[in-house]
């Protein structure tokens, strides 16, 4: 094949070129997501392939992810691999890892792994990929942890493989610590494959433009996207926007504030007046949190160019040293999402009157539900998988909010015949609630109503993760709040965190909150509320109470 | 015995007859979209006037593929249809699966169900994963349903329950409930059309099928009674999207399994031409005015794949459309294709697409309207179209239109006219270069050591400039490019896929349970196929499972071996042939897991036909038409380059690239690393030079 030229200035060869990153990044995904045992892996797409130059500094994405990987392999690349291992300590076939929560990504069962890429002999790029293993040891209820050490094994960076051959050692005492070693094997060797894709790959593509490096490539791409996001930010007026929103937490409510500060070409949230860190494990990582505060802002500012470094260099943020957005390092921190997923409806909320046409209302989906099912079979032997909800989308300014729709996270849910396949439980409904989308201008799409009995002999036990119970998603732009969620056992009640137990016919009822509307409801167009009234979405009593329909007309 | 093809497509339906002499004749006539059988009959009628004396008619045999049921789908004009699901999860098309197709895109949407809510009822009925009756069928509810159902003017419903896919009595007993109460309604239930698990996916395809059923039952009523009346006597036989060809009854009865049919008919054809050429796998490679199919096809024999994905909110963005849970031949559709526009993106970069210009207002230099650049434009401007041969001629396009519009966009880019035209060109080479790498890799397949077979409007076009980014150094350009997927009908056989889910570990194997599952599949597949017509005899049965190691969510498929094998032997083959697999598609094996089985699959087919040359086609005196000045990024520059006529080359005789080598509705593109010649079928084959 004869060779191409890679000529930086032409705006075509460059696109092309992208466009191969981009690629090589993908295919990489394609055999991680493929063979992982890890379902939050499959299912969640809870994981990550990112090309880095030698810098460390991100070149290109696998194109389906979730907001926490936007920054948080190129962040653990800088700030410590490429510190602790410099150059001149790596040798070809060296793949370095970790799970070290204030490294990765704030909690202990993500994997980080980096492979560095060598040509003629010097380290040109890195292959980076992040995993959520199917198990990491400690408390089978993580989120009833107290410190980290409850939570489980953790192991600093270290060399998993060194010139090539696997550190047995290490991943001996990975194996001798986790419930599934099998699985947590096969998926670090998911891993390793992956990244040595991204190797293989990325070597084909120098050799076909006649390249020996990246990172003039990089600068070049690193530099048109950072301006993109510039000039976006720079049509915003400069100012600080103001918002916080209260959370359920474990007991008291957490309060979270955030004061977003628009400074010319640039953006900065400092979330000062946040709650203090709690001793369970909902504290949210500056990483974690930092990833949920650029990934908002790229959804407003510049959501087509894929994402690298350059898209959101422009971001910065800080919180308290101690609050539940910044805690000490010994906390908890498994179940940190239920806090960090809800940062970006606060975001939008700060600027809802910045940018009016991009928000959208704050999401039952922010936090993710989780039903983590239990139990022994009559044969003895153990069952347990998870189930996810999700509430309704919030409000956008063209349209209503998706129905029960995985937001700002991006999972699908097992299906209810294989989910009950493997758990003696049946899913009595799993249905949408009327009238729990916050009215607007465009209401939020609705929650769900999901009945789970106990069909098994034997209790079983539902770990449960929720929020959004006691107070309800708001809406932006003057439209109304969503319902609040629920949680019911046996029609009663219940604390909707933790260990629920149901004997044989309990049930337990999960009602998934609604979003929040945009705009004020008296604008919504008349045949929308008609639309919902033939679908039965919204009630005869709302459509007059919340939209002002003349009683017989609904 | 005379076979006649007839492929109803977008703007053409496309004709081929095979007489009692063996001869092949090739037709095209006008679409009818309002009615797509008046085509049909039209092309049919014209073949049979004009072959008379070659075609006995009480033997000849009428095969088809069709878009009619895509199209009802995509333009929304099938029946009004409700919905039966278990009591409280009528919302299952709303609900779907909850994942978003796009991270950064607030403003997602999904396509409208094509039932609502307001026609969706619950069934009080309630069966475990078990087979245990939680809740017995309330019939009577069922008959005031039915009862509803006429009253509210429903054409058709689609009955799909929890746990049907293994325990479909209730569903079944629905459907005799409702043809008692509602008896001119159509009914359809999920244990027919998909047994497989996962619900929202097969309600899905259920209820595909049930919104097209009426239309297309019309549709073949329709063509049998107009065919009975010109004294045609056999049943038509129809293609379904796994490339196998069904009797008219199975493809009224479930037609959303001919949703690719003509693309399906495509990619038999494809593997045709490349065995004919002497290639064993090929990658085939078919380019329209919207779209693009691309086919891996390993061993001649394209890969079926147990679903895909159709009416995309958002253009080919995966996840963003209705799942369809059917047995398909595996390609992949880019969206791209000749109408696809080009403009600039406001980081200042060429994009192609992914909006397109479609048939209307189409191509600046159609002349109908479209002023924006379009792919077809810039192939013109760099002169790899001819503008007087468009569709043998008979089509009117300018070039001058076509200079107009790129130039306005060159101008924007700062750059020149021919840089702006090639990097058009040359884009779309890439995100077909990249569809087929990434096609290739799910199928653990280097694309470089297979040669290419191009056709298609714009496939010849651009066959050439894919193949040097993909390192493929043999293009196969087959003859009758416009009318390929008639020509597959001529060749493949008769062939019905039927499936079940009933997962087991293979370390928990119980023949007990396995030989009752495959001996059903395999009556299933016997009762279809002899319909047809094929004598019991010749029934070839291959099953295939669909596996993982137990703990994985993604399944791979593996073909069984000779069931008469002993357990011991048999199950070690299995396990043998799942890791070989496994290994091939992701270079590593798993240690000390065990594996198992999720769906059971069995094809039941005839023989297939060889593929004739078409006599319409006369090898004329006069191969070289003239010469253009055509853009070569390889040159640089523009070179004068010599303009073949395909079927005026005489065989064998070699052609030194650069040229261009026109059909009557394609164009073909050879640099100057390449040397052509004609087949002894009259296919024309490039060789690359590296």
């Amino acid at each position: 094949m004869a060779k191409l030229t890679a000529d930086l200035t032409d705006p075509i060869t460059l696109q092309v070129m992208w466009n191969r990153l981009i690629f090589i990044a993908d295919q990489a995904d394609n055999v991680l997501g493929r063979t992982a045992f890890s379902p939050i892996v499959r299912e969640n797409h809870d994981y990550v392939t990112v090309l880095l130059d030698s810098r460390g500094q991100a070149l290109a994405q696998c194109t389906w992810s979730i907001p926490v990987f936007i920054s948080s392999l190129p962040a653990a690349a800088q700030n410590h691999f490429l510190k602790k291992f410099t150059p001149d300590m790596l040798e070809e076939g060296d793949v370095l890892a970790t799970n070290d929560p204030e490294i990765g990504t704030g909690h202990l069962p993500d994997v980080t792994m980096i492979t560095p890429i060598y040509k003629n002999g010097k380290i040109i790029a890195y292959a980076g990929s992040i995993a959520h293993l199917p198990d990491i040891g400690g408390r089978p209820l993580h989120s009833e942890a107290n410190d980290i050490f409850e939570e489980g094994i953790r192991f600093p960076i270290v060399k998993l493989h060194k010139k090539g051959v696997p550190n047995q050692d290490v991943l001996d005492v990975i194996a001798a610590s986790v419930r599934l070693p099998i699985e947590v094997q096969g998926d670090l060797d998911s891993m390793v494959a992956a990244n040595n894709v991204m190797g293989r790959e990325l070597l084909r593509f120098l050799d076909e433009y006649d390249l020996d490096e990246v990172d003039s490539l990089a600068d070049v791409i690193h530099g048109m996207s950072e301006r993109q996001t510039r000039s976006a930010i720079a049509k915003w007026p400069n100012g600080t926007y103001t918002s916080e929103v209260t959370l359920d937490g474990y007991s008291p409510l957490i309060v979270l504030k955030a004061a977003v500060t628009v400074e010319d070409d640039k953006i900065h949230v400092d979330y000062a007046g946040s709650s203090d860190q709690v001793l369970n494990s909902i504290n949210c990582r500056t990483n974690y949190r930092y990833a949920h505060t650029a990934y908002a802002l790229k959804c407003l500012l510049d959501p087509d160019t894929p994402n690298n470094e350059g898209c959101i260099t422009p971001f910065t943020d800080e919180a308290p040293f101690g609050s539940i957005l910044n805690p000490q390092p010994w906390t908890a921190g498994n179940s940190r999402n239920l806090i960090g997923h809800v940062i970006p409806s606060m975001i939008f909320k700060a600027l809802e009157n910045v940018a009016p046409n991009e928000v959208i209302g704050d999401s039952g989906g922010a936090p993710i539900w989780a039903a983590n099912c239990v139990g022994q079979r009559p044969d003895g032997t153990q069952y347990g998988s998870v189930q996810n909800f999700h509430g309704g989308q919030g409000g956008r300014s063209d349209s209503d909010g998706l129905d029960t729709l995985s937001f700002p996270s991006n999972c699908k849910v097992t299906a209810v015949e294989m989910f009950e396949l493997v758990v003696p439980v049946l899913t009595e409904c799993k249905e949408l609630i009327p009238d729990s989308g916050g009215a607007g201008k465009y209401r939020g799409g609705l929650g769900q109503r999901a009945v789970l009995r106990n069909l098994g002999d034997s209790p079983m036990s539902i770990y449960l993760a929720s929020e959004r119970t006691q107070i309800p998603c708001f809406g932006v732009t003057g439209g109304k709040d969503g319902r609040i969620g629920k949680v019911l056992k046996n029609d009663e009640p219940h604390f909707p965190k933790g260990k629920i137990s149901l004997a044989k016919g309990d049930y337990l009822t999960l009602e998934t909150p609604g979003g929040g509307g945009w705009g004020n409801p008296v604008e919504r167009p008349r045949d929308l509320i008609a639309e919902d009234l033939r679908l039965g979405l919204i009630t005869p009593q709302a459509a007059v109470d919340l939209y002002g329909m003349e009683e017989e007309k609904a | 015995m005379a076979k006649l093809a007839f492929d109803t497509g977008g703007t053409f339906t496309d004709f081929a007859l095979l007489d009692d002499a063996g001869d092949l004749h090739l037709h095209k006539v006008l679409s009818t979209p309002l009615n797509p059988a008046d085509a049909v009959v039209q092309g049919v009628s014209e073949l049979l006037e004009r072959y008379e004396s070659s075609v006995d008619r009480e033997t000849l045999q009428i095969l088809g593929a069709t878009t009619v049921v895509t199209n009802s789908v995509l333009e929304r004009r099938g029946a009004q249809t409700a919905l039966v699901t278990t009591e409280g999860f009528q919302d299952i098309l709303r609900i779907r699966n909850e994942g978003r197709y796009d991270l950064y895109d607030l403003k997602i949407q999904y396509p409208e169900p094509l039932v609502s809510r307001a026609e969706t009822y619950g069934a009080p009925e309630r069966i475990t994963a078990e087979g245990v009756v939680m809740k017995a069928l309330d019939e009577e509810a069922i008959r005031d349903l039915g009862r509803t159902l006429n009253e509210t003017g429903i054409k058709s419903v689609a009955v799909s329950l929890l746990h049907a896919y293994k325990y479909p009595d209730h569903e079944r007993r629905v459907r005799d409930l409702l043809s008692e109460t509602a008896p001119d309604v159509y009914v359809t239930i999920s244990s027919d059309v998909c047994p497989e698990v996962r619900e929202f996916d097969r309600t899905s395809t259920t209820v595909a099928n049930a919104y097209t059923r009426p239309l297309m039952e019309k549709h073949v009523d329709e063509l049998a009674h107009a065919f009975c009346e010109r004294g045609i006597e056999r049943d038509m036989l129809w293609m379904t999207s796994s490339g196998g060809l069904v009797p008219s009854p199975r493809a009224a009865k479930l037609p959303v399994r001919l949703i690719e049919s003509g693309p399906a008919a495509g990619a038999v054809a494809a593997a045709e031409f490349g065995r004919i050429a002497g290639e064993t796998s090929v990658l085939s490679f078919d380019m329209g005015g919207t779209t693009a199919k691309l086919c891996l096809i390993p061993n001649g024999e394209p890969t079926i794949a147990s679903e895909l994905e159709v009416a995309h909110y958002h253009r080919f963005r995966k996840g963003s459309g209705f799942p369809l849970k059917i047995q398909s031949i595996h390609m992949i559709e880019i969206g791209a294709g000749g109408g696809s526009i080009a403009a600039k993106n406001p980081l200042g970069l060429l994009n192609v697409g992914p909006r397109s210009a479609g048939a209307l207002p189409g191509p600046a230099a159609y002349g109908r309207g479209g002023t924006e650049p379009t792919v077809t434009d810039a192939d013109i401007v760099l002169g790899y179209m001819g503008t007087g041969n468009f569709v043998g001629g008979s089509f009117k396009v300018s070039k001058d239109a076509a200079i107009a519009a790129i130039d306005k966009l060159a101008a924007e880019l700062g750059v020149t006219r021919e840089r702006c035209a090639w990097g058009i060109h040359d884009l779309v080479n890439e995100a077909m270069a990249k569809a087929a790498a990434m096609h290739a890799t799910d199928l653990g397949v280097d694309p470089r050591a297979l040669p290419m077979v191009a056709f298609g409007g714009a496939g010849p076009v651009h066959a050439y400039g894919i193949a040097r980014k993909l390192g493929i150094n043999r293009i196969i350009c087959p003859t009758g490019a416009g009318v390929t997927s008639a020509l597959g009908l001529m060749i493949a056989p008769v062939a019905v896929d039927v499936s079940a889910s009933r997962p087991m570990r293979l370390d928990a194997w119980d023949s007990a349970t396995v030989k009752p599952i495959l001996d059903d599949l395999a009556a299933q597949g016997r009762d279809v196929v002899a319909a047809a017509g094929v004598a019991s005899q010749s029934i070839e049965y291959r099953y295939t499972v669909d596996m993982r190691h137990v703990g994985q969510g993604h399944e791979i498929s593996v073909t069984l071996p000779a069931l008469d094998l002993p357990q011991a032997e048999f199950l070690a083959e299995v396990e043998r042939r799942f890791y070989a697999h496994y290994i091939e598609l992701f270079g590593r094996k798993v240690e000390n897991s065990s594996i198992e089985i999720i769906t059971w699959r069995m094809r039941a087919s005839g023989t297939k036909s060889e593929a004739q040359r078409p006599v319409t086609e006369v090898v004329g005196p006069k191969a070289l038409k003239g010469h253009r000045t055509i853009y070569f990024d390889s040159l640089g520059a523009s070179v004068e380059t010599p303009i073949y006529d395909h079927y005026a080359l005489a065989v064998d005789a070699p052609i030194a690239g650069p040229a261009i080598i026109e059909q009557r509705e394609s164009s073909i593109v050879m640099g100057p690393e390449g040397t052509a010649h004609v087949d002894a079928k009259g296919n024309l084959i490039i060789d690359i030079e590296e």
